[in-house]
C-alpha cells in the first residue's frame, strides 16, 4: 500500500492510469504501470517465503511425532546445533517443523531459552486460526532440557560498516540501545515451522539468528534496481508512452518496501551482492504491532485518493493540508486514543485474569462463557 | 395505501427470500432472476414503487439466511471464505446454533452500521467515488496481484534438496496460480462470447457461479465422511461478548466498503484484505508466566483475544456480508448532484436495470426497508436454526444435495441457456474443484469476473479477446 501511495505522487504516472482522458488526449487505455509498484513492493517477501527459504538449507532437522512429540529429543537436537557451532566455529542452522494433527489442528510447542540452556514445553492444540483448544496439552511428558556449552546471546557483535551506519541513526532516533536480554522465547504453531542460525563470535558467545534466509538478498536495493531493468527493456521495446516511468515505478515499490522493514527489528541485506551481511534495524517499530500495520494502510489510502483526485478529476477543492488535518491526523488521533483505551483494559483484564486463575492448572482458562 | 403496499411487499421478499435461501447452493441472484421474469410477466398488476422494496428484502433475508445453508450443510457461495472455516470447526463441536446466530447478529449489527453510514454516503463518500472511478481498472488489478502473491505455501518445506522443499510447499500455491489462470480464461471467453440470448442475458453468470462455487461444494459435502454432533449444544444464551461485536466493526465494515465500490471483489476477498489491514489480536500477545503446573516449565498466558477470534471473525464475516450484498444494492438510492445515478454496484443493480430505476428520496424508504426485514430475518434466522438442528439428524443431507443438484441441473438448462449453460457449468465445476482438493483459496474463482473486468475497464478487452483468438 506505502508502494503505491509513494508511487502516486507521480503525476504522469496517474495520468496515465486513469481511464478518462482528462489532459491527456494521446492515452488510448488506462495504464496498469501502478501494477508494478504493487508488484514489486509485495516481491521482497514473496522471494523470501516463497523461494527463498527454500535455499536454506539446515544441517540438523526436527520434525516431532504428532502421535508423541518428545519433547527431551527436540531440546537435545536443539543443544547439538548449538554446541556444534561452538566447537566448529562454523555457523550452523537448525529446522524446526511443526506438528499437524489434522486439516485444521496443530499442536504447539515453545521453546523458552536460558542463557546456557534450552527449555522445549509441549502445549495446547491451537487452530489454524491460531485460536487454542483449552485443556488439550498433554498431561505428562511435556517438558524437555539440554544445556549448552556456550552462551547465547540475540545481539551480534560483529558490526560491518552498514550495521555501524544502522546502529548511529537509530541512537540517533531512539537514544542508545537497551543492554541485550536474553533471548526471547518462540513459539511453533502452525504451517511451516521455523529456522534458527547459530554463530560463534569473537566473545566466544553464540549469536542466535531467528530466520536466516529472511530479509536477506531479498532486501536489497541493489536487487531491486537489477530486477527493475528488465521493465526497463519491455517497456521501451515495446514503444510505451513514457517507458522509463515503468522501470521507475517498479523500483520505486521495491525500494518503499525495503526501507519501510528497516523501521522494524531485523533490517535488510541492503546493498547485496556488493555487501552481503544483513543489517539490524532500527527498531522503531514492531511488525507484529497492528497500530503500525493499521495507521500506515489508512494513511496510503488517504494519500492515494487525495493524489489521485488532485491530478485527475479535482472534485476535492480544500487545501491539502486541511484534507490531511481532517482526514488523516484527526481520524489517526481518535484511532490512538482509542487503541491505547482498549489496550490498556486489555492490560488490566489479563492482568486480573492472571492472578485469579494463579492456581489453576496450564489450559483451565476457556475464555468463551457458558 | 402505499406505505402498505411497500410493507407487505417487504414481508413477501423477506419471507419468499428467507425460504428459498435454505436451500443449500441456490444463490439469491437465480432467485431474483426467477423473481424478475416473473414481475415483467405481471408488471400491470404490481405498483412500480413495490420493485424496490421487494427485492432489497430478498437481498437481505438472503444476507442473513444463507447462513444457515452455509452453516449446517457448508454449502459455501463467493462469500465463504469470511465465514466458512470458523462455523464448521464450531459446528463440529456441537455449536453450530452459536456460529448461525452470531453470524446472524453480525449481519443485524451490520445492518446498523449501514444506517450509521448514511452521512458518509451521502457527503464523503461521492468524493471517493468519482475520483476512484476511472482508475477501477488498476485497482482491481493490485487486489489480484496481492491476492495471488499473498497466498503463502501451506506445506511445511520438507526435504533435503530446495526443489524437494519447494514441491512439499507449493501444492496449494500451484493450486491457486492454476484456478486463478483458468477462470481468467473462462472470464474472458464467457464476456467475449456470451451464453444466453440477449433476453436472458442477466443469467449469463449463473452456470459459471454453480460450477465455481455450488457445484463443487455439492460434490464435496457428498463426499465428506465427517460426522458432525446430532446434538447441538442448545441454550437461551450465546457464547459471545459484546466486544466481539466491537472488534468485528472495523474489518466488517472497511471489508464490506471494499466489496461495496469495487465491482467483483466478494466478501471472501475483502475479508483477506480487511483481516490485513485491522487485525488487532496482537495488542496483547500471549505471554510467557511462572509455571502453575508441576510438570511444566512455563505457563503459557493466552489472553481473552485470542478466544475471541473466530466470534469476531464471524461478526466481521456477518457486516461483511450485509454490506456485501444489501449496501452495494442500498447505494444505488445514494442520489447526490455528484452523483445522479447512485452508486450502486453488485449483482442486483445489474439484474434490475432492465426493469427499474431509483430516484431521489428512495433511499430513506430502502434504510427503512432495511431495518424492517433485517429484524424480521434475524427473527427468522434464529426461528430456523433451531428448526434446522432439530431436523439435522432426521434427513439425509446427500439425498438433500442430489435433489438440489437435479433442481440446480433443471433452472440452468431453462434459464441458463440450454446445453452450452450445461456444459459451461460442467466445466467451470472442474475449475472448483481444484481449491477443495488442494486447499488453495476458492476465491481465486473470482478472476472468472475480475480479470475480463479489469481488462475491459481499462480498455484492453478487445485486444486480449482478439490476441485469443475469440474476436
Amino acid at each position: 500500500m506505502s508502494a503505491i501511495a509513494a508511487t502516486t505522487f507521480i503525476p504522469e504516472v496517474v495520468r496515465m492510469s486513469t481511464t478518462m482522458k482528462l489532459d491527456n488526449p494521446e492515452a488510448v487505455s488506462g495504464s496498469f504501470i501502478i501494477l508494478l509498484a504493487g508488484a514489486f513492493g509485495v516481491m521482497p517477501d514473496t522471494m523470501d517465503f516463497k523461494l527463498g527459504q527454500f535455499f536454506s538449507i539446515a544441517e540438523n532437522e526436527e520434525d516431532p511425532d504428532p502421535r508423541n512429540p518428545d519433547p527431551q529429543k527436540m531440546a537435545d537436537a536443539f543443544a547439538k546445533a548449538v554446541n556444534e557451532a561452538g566447537d566448529t566455529g562454523k555457523s550452523t542452522k537448525i529446522q524446526l517443523f511443526t506438528i499437524q494433527l489434522g486439516a485444521s489442528l496443530w499442536r504447539k510447542y515453545n521453546m523458552i531459552f536460558e542463557n546456557d540452556g534450552v527449555i522445549i514445553q509441549i502445549d495446547n492444540i491451537v487452530k489454524t486460526s491460531q485460536c487454542p483448544i483449552p485443556g488439550t496439552a498433554p498431561k505428562t511428558n511435556r517438558v524437555g532440557r539440554a544445556k549448552f556449552k556456550y552462551e547465547l546471546k540475540s545481539r551480534t557483535n560483529q558490526i560491518c560498516w552498514l550495521n555501524k551506519s544502522v546502529q548511529w541513526m537509530r541512537h540517533l532516533l531512539k537514544g542508545p540501545d537497551h543492554p541485550p536480554g536474553p533471548v526471547k522465547p518462540s513459539s511453533v504453531e502452525i504451517f511451516m515451522g521455523t529456522q534458527f542460525e547459530f554463530r560463534k563470535e569473537s566473545d566466544g558467545k553464540i549469536y542466535f539468528n531467528w530466520l536466516p534466509w529472511h530479509r536477506t538478498w531479498s532486501h536489497s536495493y541493489v536487487l531491486g534496481f537489477m530486477l527493475s531493468i528488465p521493465v526497463f527493456i519491455i517497456s521501451y521495446l515495446m514503444n510505451l508512452h513514457h517507458w522509463w516511468l515503468y522501470g521507475l515505478v517498479a523500483n520505486l515499490g521495491f525500494i518503499v518496501h525495503i526501507t519501510e522493514d528497516m523501521t522494524g527489528h531485523i533490517g535488510g541485506s541492503l546493498f547485496w551482492p556488493l555487501h552481503k551481511a544483513r543489517s539490524e534495524g532500527l527498531e522503531l517499530f514492531k511488525a507484529s504491532d497492528p497500530r503500525t500495520n493499521f495507521s500506515l494502510d489508512y494513511s496510503a489510502i488517504v494519500i492515494i485518493i487525495h493524489n489521485i483526485d488532485r491530478f485527475t478529476t479535482k472534485l476535492i477543492t480544500m487545501p491539502w493540508w486541511l484534507y490531511y488535518i481532517l482526514f488523516l491526523i484527526l481520524p489517526l488521533t481518535v484511532y490512538f486514543w482509542v487503541v491505547a483505551i482498549i489496550k490498556k483494559k486489555i492490560q488490566e483484564k489479563e492482568k486480573r485474569v492472571l492472578k485469579e486463575f494463579e492456581d489453576e492448572p496450564d489450559g483451565f482458562s476457556d475464555m468463551t462463557l457458558d | 395505501m402505499e406505505g402498505i403496499l411497500v410493507i407487505a411487499f417487504s414481508l413477501l421478499g423477506t419471507i419468499a427470500g428467507g425460504l428459498l435461501c435454505l436451500i443449500p447452493s441456490l444463490h439469491i441472484y437465480n432467485v431474483a432472476g426467477i423473481a424478475i421474469i416473473l414481475w415483467i410477466e405481471l408488471s400491470n398488476k404490481i405498483p412500480y414503487y413495490t420493485i424496490g422494496p421487494f427485492f432489497m428484502a430478498l437481498m437481505v433475508s438472503f444476507a442473513f439466511i444463507n447462513t444457515i445453508p452455509m452453516t449446517f450443510f457448508s454449502a459455501a457461495d463467493e462469500s465463504a471464505g469470511a465465514s466458512i472455516l470458523p462455523t464448521t470447526d464450531m459446528l463440529k463441536s456441537g455449536k453450530g446454533r452459536d456460529a448461525s446466530v452470531i453470524s446472524g447478529l453480525g449481519t443485524f449489527f451490520g445492518a446498523v452500521i449501514l444506517v450509521l453510514l448514511t452521512p458518509f454516503v451521502f457527503y464523503l463518500a461521492p468524493y471517493i467515488y468519482l475520483p476512484v472511478r476511472a482508475h477501477l481498472h488498476w485497482i482491481i488489478g493490485l487486489i489480484l496481484v496481492f491476492y495471488v502473491m499473498s497466498e503463502w505455501p501451506k506445506g511445511a518445506g520438507r526435504g533435503k534438496t530446495p526443489w524437494a522443499k519447494f514441491k512439499n510447499s507449493w501444492h496449494n500455491c500451484f493450486a491457486g496460480l492454476l484456478t486463478f489462470v483458468l477462470s481468467s480464461i473462462i472470464g474472458l471467453i464467457i464476456t467475449t462470447k456470451p451464453l444466453a440470448p440477449p433476453e436472458k442475458s442477466f443469467q449469463n453468470i449463473m452456470p459459471i457461479f454453480l460450477g465455481f462455487f455450488a457445484f463443487p461444494s455439492i460434490i464435496q459435502a457428498m463426499m465428506s465422511e465427517a460426522k458432525y454432533p446430532e446434538n447441538q449444544y442448545n441454550s437461551k444464551y450465546l457464547n459471545c461478548k459484546w466486544s466481539d461485536f466491537g472488534y468485528g466493526a472495523l474489518p466488517g465494515t472497511i471489508g464490506g466498503l471494499i466489496t461495496a465500490f469495487i465491482p467483483a471483489v466478494t466478501v471472501g476477498i475483502s475479508a483477506i484484505f480487511a483481516g490485513h489491514i485491522t487485525n488487532h489480536r496482537n495488542l496483547r500477545q500471549a505471554s510467557f508466566e511462572k509455571p502453575k503446573n508441576p510438570n511444566t516449565a512455563v505457563h503459557v498466558h493466552i489472553p481473552e483475544i485470542y478466544y475471541q477470534q473466530e466470534r469476531v471473525f464471524l461478526v466481521a464475516g456477518g457486516i461483511n456480508k450485509i454490506i456485501y450484498y444489501v449496501g452495494a444494492f442500498l447505494f444505488l438510492f445514494a442520489i447526490t448532484d455528484l452523483t445522479p445515478n447512485g452508486m450502486g454496484r453488485g449483482g442486483m443493480n445489474i439484474l434490475l436495470k432492465p426493469i427499474f430505476s431509483p430516484e431521489r428520496g428512495d433511499f430513506a424508504v430502502m434504510l427503512a426497508t432495511v431495518f424492517f426485514t433485517s429484524s424480521l430475518s434475524l427473527l427468522l434466522l434464529i426461528y430456523f436454526t433451531d428448526w434446522t438442528i432439530k431436523i439435522m439428524p432426521k434427513i439425509n443431507v446427500r439425498l438433500v444435495y442430489g435433489i438440489v443438484t437435479v433442481v440446480l441441473l433443471v433452472l440452468l438448462y431453462v434459464m441458463g441457456g440450454g446445453w452450452m449453460a450445461l456444459g459451461v457449468a460442467a466445466a467451470t465445476t472442474c475449475v472448483g474443484l481444484i481449491p477443495v482438493f488442494f486447499s488453495c483459496r476458492r476465491s481465486h474463482c473470482m478472476a472468472v469476473l475480475l480479470v475480463p473486468i479489469a481488462l475491459n475497464m481499462a480498455g484492453y478487452g478487445d485486444a486480449i479477446a482478439r490476441l485469443l483468438g475469440l474476436m
